[in-house]
């Protein structure tokens, strides 16, 4: 199949080295401490933090650090075909526990310990991506929740198909069977702590799609910081401060 | 808002908070309710006369609060803990600001609201001052805000809460039989047939309709079929986490079948099944009615149900052309249409109004709080016709056949009215989707 035209042009009709369209909105769930709703084109997730708070189940409290904790979900209505999951499938728990890793490197936990931070990550919408997406809204919401962490952790994917690099796809180049790098950078720290690769490519163009991903990353945190900048804003405003 | 310099933080009540008991060195108060005077009690003696006297408002400040009427004992606690914040930051003031929390129509109208006036300082640009973080900015949201999770209250908000319902005047300022405003979002899942997103409040609910084929049940040749599923998203509550949220699902759904569905047999069913047959006892559509709880703050059943019938009447079910001269016992050829619709009609549609009772009252769109002060709840779905397509009580306490009977037409009453704004925002919502 053909996943870039001759004019270079993909299928939803973008450049290989374009995103889709992203929007953050702070603020989804009123009683939540912190709450995101992130969109990457059809992709579209919500998280909720709630925390720090005190630890639910004593057993787990670690003296030193809080504990963070993420559960990630679809709704039924999320893919194109409606399915039937229940919570705590295989490949959710992956994500949870991928998302959970994430965001635990970069959230300074030593400064809360005896407490329990939660990540909730609702999946809304599902075209490809939504690993990325998880972390770019679990990021917004911990930043809304007030959590100190050392930097804004974001996250894109790549991919190579038709031997072209390509950035944040979508599901039908996502099944496609191609390689497909989902990365998760420090942006500030320029540190990588999120990468994962299935498929096979070699090593030379792992560098050049493992840059493009890099790309847009930073063009995630770009955008994460103007909304959270306009979000502080308001805040302000509101205040009268 | 702390600054340092150029630098600024608006640090949330809950970080704050964690911060301060470690920094204090103090556990964590393990028992839920009344948080706040736990850990009063365990500050040394010697802290709190000093923060006592330090304090802008001083002893005497505190005993007039402790004197005017009961409420303030609500109050005394968590202006003791923010007194203890405001000294741990050495900052002299805590700012709360009043007026721009949207919720109340006017500070003044609050019963709250006497316990403000003269007791806190006035806005002054040049005093240092301390923001909560965007939820606590006004009293009772401190409150609840400090005893998050499943909301445990102290005897005192309970108290507040029951009190204010007997006067008609709820916490956030509303009458007995007064809804939250609606806020009716369509077309929020471009992937499914139809959906919308409906708000009360903090309550946010998305619903979402999906058709698929499928062969009508063999003892019903000429209905289609309906399935209601309803998911509890643990963004809405930590406790929904895993399978925490099951047995409310569960629940939600079974009701929200009832009231929506009819019968067993399908009789007096809101959705009219029988237009959803293609070719009787070979073809019909399955309606797959979706619903998620996004953010919960209670009377998540009406939601829900306006959600469905705002999601229902989006929905466009595309036009079948099923080829003639299929044998009778072969599954019969179709065609489905990619741009012709048929609209839904969803003018038999109920909506649900919840009654919850509380002390002798019932009230209507009860929020979490006031829900978890109930004795009962009934749920009556009513059509536009007025006439009532299913009841589910829920709640231990008994309810008298009168009180019933009464909670019904009081039901019917209310429903007009959430009838009649649900279709203005429905049509709104549509005609912003059409812009």
């Amino acid at each position: 199949m053909e996943f870039v035209s001759p004019e270079g042009l993909r299928l939803d009709g973008r450049r290989p080295m374009e995103m889709r369209q992203i929007r953050a909105e702070i603020g989804a769930v009123s009683k939540a401490d912190g709450s995101a709703v992130f969109e990457m084109g059809n992709t579209k997730v919500i998280a909720a933090v709630y925390g720090p708070r005190e630890l639910q189940n004593r057993s787990q409290q670690i003296s030193s650090q809080a504990l963070v904790r993420c559960e990630y979900s679809m709704a039924n209505f999320s893919t194109g075909d409606r399915m039937r999951k229940s919570k705590g499938d295989r490949r959710s728990t992956e994500i949870s526990l991928v998302i959970r890793q994430t965001m635990e490197a970069c959230i300074l936990t030593h400064l809360m310990p005896r407490s329990q931070i939660d990540i909730y990550v609702q999946v809304l919408q599902a075209d490809g991506g939504t690993r990325s997406a998880c972390i770019n809204a679990a990021t917004l919401a911990l930043a809304d929740a007030g959590i100190p962490m050392c930097d804004l952790v974001t996250s894109c994917s790549a991919g190579y198909l038709n031997t072209t690099p390509l950035l944040d796809l979508n599901y039908v180049e996502d099944s496609a069977g191609g390689p497909d790098v989902t990365l998760g950078i420090l942006p500030k720290l320029d540190k990588v702590t999120l990468l994962q690769m299935d498929s096979k490519l070699p090593i030379d163009i792992l560098e050049n799609v493992m840059q493009l991903a890099i790309e847009g990353c930073k063009a995630i945190a770009k955008y994460i910081r103007e909304v959270l900048l306009e979000n502080t804003k308001q805040l302000e405003y509101r205040r009268g401060v | 808002m702390i600054r340092i310099g150029s630098l600024e933080a608006i640090i949330p009540w809950n970080t704050f908070r964690c911060f301060f008991l470690n920094s204090l060195n103090f556990p964590f108060p393990t028992k839920r309710p009344c948080r706040s005077f736990q850990l009063w009690s365990r500050l040394p003696a010697r802290i709190t006369q000093s923060l006592l006297l330090h304090s802008h408002l001083g002893e005497n400040g505190i005993n007039r609060l402790r004197d005017t009427k009961s409420n303030s004992i609500l109050a005394l606690p968590l202006l003791l803990i923010s007194l203890i914040i405001c000294e741990c930051c050495r900052l002299t003031q805590l700012l709360v600001s009043l007026s721009h929390e949207p919720r109340f129509p006017s500070p003044a109208v609050h019963p709250l609201s006497r316990l403000w006036s003269g007791s806190l300082p006035s806005h002054d640009p040049s005093l240092p001052r301390l923001i909560l973080g965007s939820k606590v900015v006004f009293f009772p949201r401190l409150t609840l805000i400090s005893l998050q999770g499943m909301v445990s209250l102290s005897l005192e908000e309970k108290h507040f809460i029951k009190g204010g319902i007997a006067q008609d005047l709820r916490c956030d300022g509303r009458k007995r039989l007064t809804c939250r405003p609606i806020y009716v979002e369509t077309e929020v899942i471009p992937q499914a047939n139809g959906s919308a997103r409906v708000r009360m409040g903090a309550t946010d609910v998305i619903s979402s309709v999906k058709a698929e084929l499928g062969k009508p049940s063999s003892s019903h040749p000429d209905r289609g079929k309906v399935f209601i599923n309803i998911d509890c998203s643990s963004t809405a509550e930590p406790a929904f986490e895993g399978r925490g949220g099951e047995e409310l699902s569960a629940e939600l759904s079974i009701s929200l079948q009832r009231c929506l569905l009819g019968g067993k047999s399908g009789a007096g069913a809101g959705i009219d099944l029988s237009s959803l047959v293609i070719t009787e006892g070979k073809l019909c559509w399955d309606l797959y009615i979706d619903g998620l709880v996004v953010s919960s703050d209670g009377n998540l059943l009406d939601a829900l149900g306006a959600a469905i019938k705002a999601a229902l009447s989006n929905t466009g079910i595309p036009r079948v052309q099923v080829a003639a001269g299929a044998s009778s016992d072969e599954q019969p050829e179709v065609d489905i249409s990619d741009e012709e619709f048929l609209q839904f009609d969803t003018s038999g549609v109920p909506v649900i109004v919840t009654l919850t009772k509380v002390g002798k009252h019932y009230i209507v769109d009860a929020t979490s709080e006031e829900e978890s002060q109930m004795s009962a709840a009934v749920s009556i779905s009513v059509n536009r016709q007025g006439h009532i397509c299913g009841i589910t009580k829920r709640g231990g306490a008994g309810l008298d056949p009168s009180i019933i009977l009464d909670m019904i037409s009081v039901a019917k009453h209310v429903s007009e009215q959430l009838m009649n704004k649900l279709d203005s925002e429905i049509a709104s919502a549509e005609a912003e989707e059409e812009s």
